[in-house]
């Protein structure tokens, strides 16, 4: 796929780390919206970290996509971005200037309208401020040396200083990016983070509508990797003097990351969010309540009517055998380890049940063979199968109930497809499950709950839910049909794809067509 | 996260390096200090030798010495330095074995360069026999030789073995070259001195090879570093061009020069005055080199610790004023002592002069190249200085100052009388000591902002 940016497309998608490159929930909603859209010209800014580092597309390119261009986030800046120029002193001295207030600035909004104000200095200096100056520049020192004694004066100065020089790094390949962004009549960023920014800094360059969906929350994953992360210096024995606990480098990190999301979803027309769990997050991080929308993933339930139809002639004739379904990969934010707990109480009240878990066992090779163990001690190998990866259509019809134990999840598709199988669910109350399983609306609720919601890493709560089912046929079959129902209400592809083609096509709701000032 | 400070890196992490990169200084000491030796012993042998030869003949020995440590000193400085550079940096990579192969590959190119040079200047351009013509052809191969191994030296830790290596080879040449006149007549002197030499060369080669030898001998590498370092090559030719510059110019341009044979010339007046005062570098340099090693590279050291060693700001920057204060004191001592000698000389000028064989005449000039060589030791710790920090290229200017400044101002005292004598050495001294200050001083100022933003982002 040669670049052709600057064709004019009607929507630009801004992508981070996803589609087409890698696989995983993000991209195939990605392509589902692309293909869903044939009408449509779509064309893709692709932001990855090393160029060196990338794979081959995971995604074979739709005929409508008419461009795709990349920027790496974190590849070495060329030697001529690496040497300091000489800048109009006028222009040096104003960005300098804003870029101090900046920096001590507290209110966000005002942040914000510094920020632009940067970006215009950039423009105006027109190549002759490189990222060498930032690095060289003596003012440049100067305000480093400024931050650092406001923000860190009895921390390490070399981690400061390391730190301070990184944050800016991938925001200058954005901002050298801003040649290569394709026209488009839309942009839609799949994510705030580096995506959103360049989203907003599109949106601003074109004067076009802005559109953020967020499937996860970018600040709370950047928030656990950097709270996990051991590259980020933390001096030993560190005092929490922050009620997040994070030492001043950490902070830097998130703080930075929020503010990205902040130029985000503050640039952005409409913001739209899986779910509404995820959408009350969105507003605590600086997204205006008037721009969100919940738009749940979608999927054609008629895909599953075959299982549907097998499954209903399989539990009229009873065998015995009670068939419990664990579809996902194999990892500790599954939480597999509680789910063969609780096949240790379930086995003792149901006798003839048996927990199938379906998916990928490669991806944590030791937490599998930790369950494997648990199952061998507990003496489940007769109950507990691991039968690898499956295709999912296919298997739905030997399902009775479905369970889920994660840790975490986002809108977990799996629901979806089980609800359209016409199988009753049990989850823990994270992401979306209590919305999918209980009813987002009251009209949603009205349709009766599609199964049972238990508490995060309480084997005994979810034996119990999954005994309820499987020795109550009726509420079995009822809450099948609820699910059933709910899918085919409230989460088809269909709806999704409409609501979408219609932001994309009608920019009528776009309050800022006629107010951004270019 | 990017490397942080690789030369800060490498010096924290083995203490050596500091010595090794100390080393830049001694290299432009020791090949003063040996130079001070052979003047000591020149005129020693002068005296001896009275009776058994000519005063031309004696003054044909003393050229053509002259001439051997002029011009090998220019012709290796630049070598001097850069081997310098490859042997620290081999040090700290753990990779010693490549510093011998190095040592013994620049030594036999400049061994062939220089038998080339010095065939071509002695026996084609000085006519004398032809065994005094070899001869100094030998000593010109041997003493460039001497200069190529003294980089090894700066490493050893065989301080003793190394002073014991001058000393007995000074002695055999002043030995030998006596015996030599005695035996064959005034044309083997020469003969003597090249005895004396070639044994003070294998004695720092056995040094060497015991030391850190290799069977290995050749090492290509090293032709790399003369690119990658060119500012310190251009740094040693600048500063013993600039070293030499004035005598030379006196030798060919003085209406007071005498032509000795054939290329050969001398100025006898100045050569003898500038040599003397020379002499007077040692004490001045001996107490800079001993704040440094002991006040100022402690706190050097420090810096590096609190940089790399997650220091704050404020401890980053307390350590740099140590290292200022330290320097401060140094240089106070160093004006101290330096500054009496300097001033007893100037002061009893017309007592010494006589007692050592020189005329009245010659009193003023003394007095001006003594107060020169006063600001050439202040200049040479301000470079030292300059290289701890790592500014090749501000040293390189400086010394670039210091050769042009002597070469057009002793060219001008030339023409404009005898009273000028000197002149240029002393203000080349003044502007290249002045400039390097200002340069130390600016450098310090920004030690922290150099240090750090000096690294780049992609390590």
């Amino acid at each position: 796929m040669t670049a052709k940016p600057n064709q004019l497309s009607d929507v630009c998608l801004l992508l981070e780390g996803t589609y087409p490159y890698a696989a995983g929930g993000v991209s195939s909603w990605v392509d589902q919206i692309i293909r869903g859209m044939p009408d449509l010209t779509f064309s893709l800014f692709y932001l990855g970290n090393q160029k060196a580092m990338q794979g081959t597309p995971h995604y074979k390119l739709p005929e409508n996509v008419v461009s795709l261009s990349e920027v790496f986030l974190y590849d070495k800046l060329s030697s001529t971005e690496l040497t300091p120029r000489k800048t109009p002193e006028r222009v040096a001295q104003h960005f300098y200037q804003t870029l101090r207030q900046f920096l001590s600035e507290k209110s966000d909004a005002v942040r914000i309208a510094r920020f632009w104000e940067l970006v215009e200095c950039l423009d105006a200096a027109g190549g002759s401020y490189t990222f060498g100056n930032l690095c060289k520049d003596y003012e440049a020192w100067e305000l480093q040396l400024f931050l650092y004694k406001k923000l860190a004066a009895t921390e390490s100065f070399i981690d400061f200083f390391w730190t301070t020089r990184f944050l800016p790094l991938p925001v200058w390949h954005l901002l050298l990016g801003r040649a290569e962004l394709p026209r488009a009549r839309v942009y839609h960023s799949v994510t705030t983070g580096y995506a959103g920014l360049i989203g907003a800094i599109a949106a601003r360059k074109f004067n076009a509508p802005y559109v953020i969906t967020e499937h996860g929350i970018y600040n709370n994953e950047r928030l656990a990797e950097i709270s996990r992360a051991g590259w980020i210096y933390e001096a030993e024995n560190t005092v929490f003097r922050y009620s997040e606990g994070l030492s001043v480098f950490k902070r830097l990190w998130v703080e930075f990351f929020f503010f990205l999301s902040r130029v985000a979803y503050s640039s952005a027309d409409l913001v739209f969010a899986l779910y509404q769990g995820n959408a009350a997050l969105q507003i605590d991080y600086g997204a205006e309540p008037k721009k969100m929308e919940v738009l749940p993933n979608g999927i054609d339930p008629n895909n599953f009517d075959e299982a549907l139809q097998k499954r209903s002639e399989r539990l009229k004739t009873r065998s015995g055998k009670h068939y419990v379904g664990f579809i996902g990969r194999v990892v500790t934010i599954k939480d597999v380890k509680t789910l063969i707990r609780s096949a240790r109480i379930l086995i003792q009240n149901v006798p003839g049940a048996v927990i199938q878990i379906i998916g990928p066992t490669d991806e944590d090779p030791e937490y599998y063979e930790e369950c494997r163990t648990m199952v061998s001690e507990f003496g489940l190998q007769e109950v507990v199968l691991f039968l690898g990866s499956q295709n999912v259509v296919k298997v739905m019809d030997q399902i009775d109930v479905m369970i889920l134990t994660s840790l975490s999840e986002g809108l977990p598709l799996v629901i979806l497809e089980a609800f359209s199988a016409g199988i009753p669910v049990v989850a823990t109350d994270v992401g979306a499950c209590r919305e999918l399983i209980q009813g987002r609306t009251p009209e949603d609720q009205a349709l009766g709950p599609a199964g049972i919601i238990t508490r995060v890493g309480s084997p005994s709560e979810t034996a119990a839910a999954l005994e309820k089912l499987i020795i109550n046929p009726s509420l079995l079959r009822d809450m099948g049909a609820a699910g059933r129902q709910r899918a085919e209400r409230y989460y088809t592809q269909k709806a999704l794809l409409a609501r979408y083609h219609q932001v994309y096509t009608d920019h009528s709701w776009s309050p800022m067509q006629s107010q951004r000032s270019p | 996260m990017a490397g942080i400070g690789f030369e800060l890196r490498k010096i924290l992490a083995k203490p050596g390096y500091l010595n090794t990169l100390r080393a830049y200084g001694y290299a432009a000491l020791i090949s003063s200090g040996p130079w001070v030796l052979s003047i000591v012993s020149l005129a020693l042998l002068g005296i001896v030798c009275r009776g058994m030869a000519s005063d031309n003949q004696m003054e044909l020995v003393f050229a053509a010495v002259t001439y051997v440590y002029a011009l090998s000193l220019i012709l290796t400085g630049p070598i001097q330095m850069v081997l310098t550079r490859y042997a620290a940096d081999q040090y700290f990579s753990h990779r010693t074995a490549k510093i011998f192969p190095a040592i013994i590959t620049a030594l036999a190119c400049t061994s062939a360069l220089s038998a080339i040079i010095g065939l071509i200047l002695f026996v084609g351009f000085v006519p004398a026999p032809l065994l005094f013509q070899l001869s100094a052809a030998c000593l010109f191969m041997l003493v460039t030789s001497i200069w190529v191994m003294t980089v090894a030296l700066t490493a050893s830790k065989n301080y003793h073995g190394v002073l014991l290596s001058f000393l007995s080879g000074y002695a055999i040449s002043f030995l030998a070259s006596w015996a030599f006149t005695l035996w064959l007549g005034p044309s083997a002197t020469m003969l003597g001195m090249v005895t004396g030499h070639f044994v003070l060369l294998l004695l720092l080669l056995r040094i060497t090879f015991k030391e850190i030898g290799e069977m290995e001998v050749r090492n290509l590498e090293i032709f790399g570093y003369f690119k990658k370092y060119s500012s310190l090559a251009l740094c040693g030719l600048f500063y013993n061009l600039g070293i030499w510059i004035d005598k030379i110019l006196f030798w060919f341009i003085s209406p007071d020069r005498k032509q000795v044979s054939g290329i050969l010339y001398s100025s006898p007046d100045y050569d003898q005055v500038v040599y003397l005062s020379f002499l007077t570098i040692v004490p001045g340099m001996a107490v800079f080199l001993l704040t440094l090693e002991t006040n100022f590279a402690t706190h050097y050291e420090q810096f590096v610790q609190r940089v790399l060693g997650k220091g704050t700001f404020d401890q980053i920057t307390e350590a740099k004023e140590g290292m200022v204060t330290a320097l401060r004191a140094g240089f106070t001592q160093l004006i101290k002592i330096q500054g009496c000698v300097t001033l007893l000389l100037i002061i009893f000028a017309d007592r010494i002069l006589p007692a050592v064989g020189l005329g009245a005449v010659q009193g003023g000039s003394f007095q001006i190249t003594i107060l020169g060589v006063f600001l050439l030791v202040l200049f040479l710790s301000q470079m030292t200085i300059l290289f701890y920090l790592g500014k090749l290229q501000t040293a390189m200017v400086c010394c670039f100052l210091f050769a042009l400044v002597n070469g057009t101002v002793t060219a001008w005292s030339i023409s404009s009388g005898e009273q000028w004598y000197g002149i240029g050495f002393l203000v080349a001294s003044a502007a290249a000591a002045t400039l390097a200050a200002i340069k130390v001083n600016r450098h310090l100022e920004l030690l922290e902002y150099d240090t750090f933003t000096s690294q780049s982002i992609h390590g």
